[in-house]
């Protein structure tokens, strides 16, 4: 049985109900026998979750998306691997903040793959693990193959959809980040910034007081508070 | 490792590189029929291709004369080359000069022994099912290409079979993802136009909203690019709160 068969096979039994890219991170942790691991989108404007499954991955997910830093960036901006086997020693330059809170959560080692298709390249999935070392040859492999799948996943579905409309796994990540948008538009009236600053403000303020980058929007945009002039 | 055996795997690595994103397929093209000219006792080669409608091209030849006689087995539909494409199998013309030859295809067989040339050996380029065109090796001699050089032949028509799909594949993803990035960026600056009336206009984001249609609608104009110009700083919010 090849590689791809075995772990087409895995997909198709973890699928409970959801969607075959929602079933990606439920049969990448069956399939590599880490404790979780998480799907995102990664795109110049916009950045969501697709899925998340077993431990840390959710946490882990968010924190990337709320701190702008972690593995996922690192393997779509390099095209390749990630891997980091012990978090709290070498995960600190890279990911300061990031590390620190995984560590603190458990996280010991992970390694993100990009999801991409030749050039076009859109997306991460990691793979957290609570244990030390690198992944074996096997699962690097099978790593490759589930990200390969999920980026023929996502370009069939949305080749599919009209120009305008993006498949619903993206739709449901992006409708979680709606609020960071609309802050993000918020702080730019505010402060008179453009929008990547007012993006880094935001972040900043969400680390800076304990909240995930959607709960501090939520709390801009639904609470009415703004962020201090002098940042 | 012998000579003929380090060109060969040379031949095969270099090929293989190009499956690597960003990369000239044309330039893989001029690579595959110069290298089978190199490696295999054949003195010109070609390749044709067929394009989204079905019609054959000439996209490569080491010569003139052998892009000639390309065009005119596309052109008059008939030759070696064609019958591979058509069949998916390696197709060996035989003597040129031979009558059973003329007779199968009576214009190629003539023109290409006029200019020179005494056998053709056409190899399908081919992925399973889908067969994209053919790969043609010229020889002045009239003996049958060897068991060696065929698989050889074979091997290298396969890999650039598999680029020119990786590359169409790749070519297509990127379309899509465009779209995707497109339909995103979108929505984003929506999102932020929504945010920044809000603050400015001290309202809710679906008052916001309302108002940024409003606007479009009566201007006769896009949505996004309302949007667009409201987070550029390029549109005065206060004609928005106005209207």
């Amino acid at each position: 049985m090849t590689r791809l068969t075995r772990i087409l096979g895995i997909l198709r039994a973890e699928r409970a109900g959801e969607t075959l890219l929602g079933s990606v991170c439920r049969a990448a942790v069956v399939a590599l026998g880490t404790n979780g691991a998480g799907l995102m989108l990664l795109t110049k404007s916009h950045r969501g979750p697709i899925c998340s499954h077993g431990d840390f991955a959710t946490l882990g997910e968010d924190l990337q998306l709320s701190l702008g830093e972690g593995p996922s960036g690192d393997a779509f901006d390099t095209r390749g691997l990630v891997e980091v086997t012990d978090l709290s020693a070498s995960g600190g330059e890279r990911w300061p903040m990031f590390s620190q809170a995984m560590t603190e959560a458990g996280v010991i080692s992970l390694a993100s793959f990009p999801l991409q298709i030749g050039g076009a390249r859109f997306g991460a999935l990691t793979l957290y693990r609570s244990s030390y070392g690198e992944l074996s040859f096997e699962q690097v492999a099978d790593g490759y193959v589930i990200a390969q799948i999920a980026s023929h996943l996502i370009i069939a579905g949305q080749a599919q959809v009209g120009e305008d409309s993006v498949i619903p796994e993206i739709e449901a990540g992006f409708v979680r980040m709606e609020p960071v948008h609309q802050a993000t538009g918020m702080v730019m009236a505010q402060l008179g910034i453009g929008a990547e600053d007012a993006l880094a403000r935001l972040r900043g303020a969400a680390f800076g007081s304990d909240r995930t980058l959607v709960a501090m929007a939520d709390h801009i945009v639904l609470g009415g508070v703004e962020l201090p002039r002098d940042g | 490792m012998t000579s003929r055996e380090r060109h060969v795997t040379g031949t095969l690595v270099q090929l293989a590189d190009t499956l690597v994103a960003g990369y000239d397929v044309a330039e893989m093209f001029y690579y595959l029929v110069e290298s089978c000219t190199d490696v295999l006792s054949i003195d010109h080669a070609g390749l044709m291709l067929v394009d989204a409608d079905g019609i054959l091209h000439v996209v490569a030849a080491t010569s003139e004369v052998t892009h000639l006689i390309e065009l005119l087995q596309i052109q008059n539909q008939e030759g070696p080359c064609l019958d591979a494409f058509r069949s998916g199998l390696v197709v060996e013309s035989g003597p040129l000069a031979d009558s059973e030859v003329r007779a199968r295809w009576p214009i190629l067989s003539e023109a290409a022994h006029d200019a020179g040339f005494g056998a053709i050996t056409a190899m399908p380029m081919r992925l399973r099912d889908q067969v994209l065109g053919a790969l043609n090796l010229f020889r002045v001699e009239t003996a049958p290409l060897t068991v060696d050089d065929l698989a050889v032949a074979q091997a290298f028509a396969n890999i650039a079979t598999i680029s020119i799909l990786q590359a169409r594949a790749t070519h297509d993803a990127r379309t899509v993802i465009d779209q995707l990035q497109r339909a995103l960026d979108t929505r984003v600056v929506i999102e932020q136009a929504k945010g920044f009336i809000a603050q400015h206009a001290n309202i809710s984001l679906d008052e916001s909203f309302a108002r940024i249609r409003r606007y479009a609608r009566n201007n006769n104009l896009r949505l996004s690019n309302v949007a667009r110009d409201i987070v550029a700083n390029v549109l005065d919010p206060e004609l928005l709160i106005e209207a």
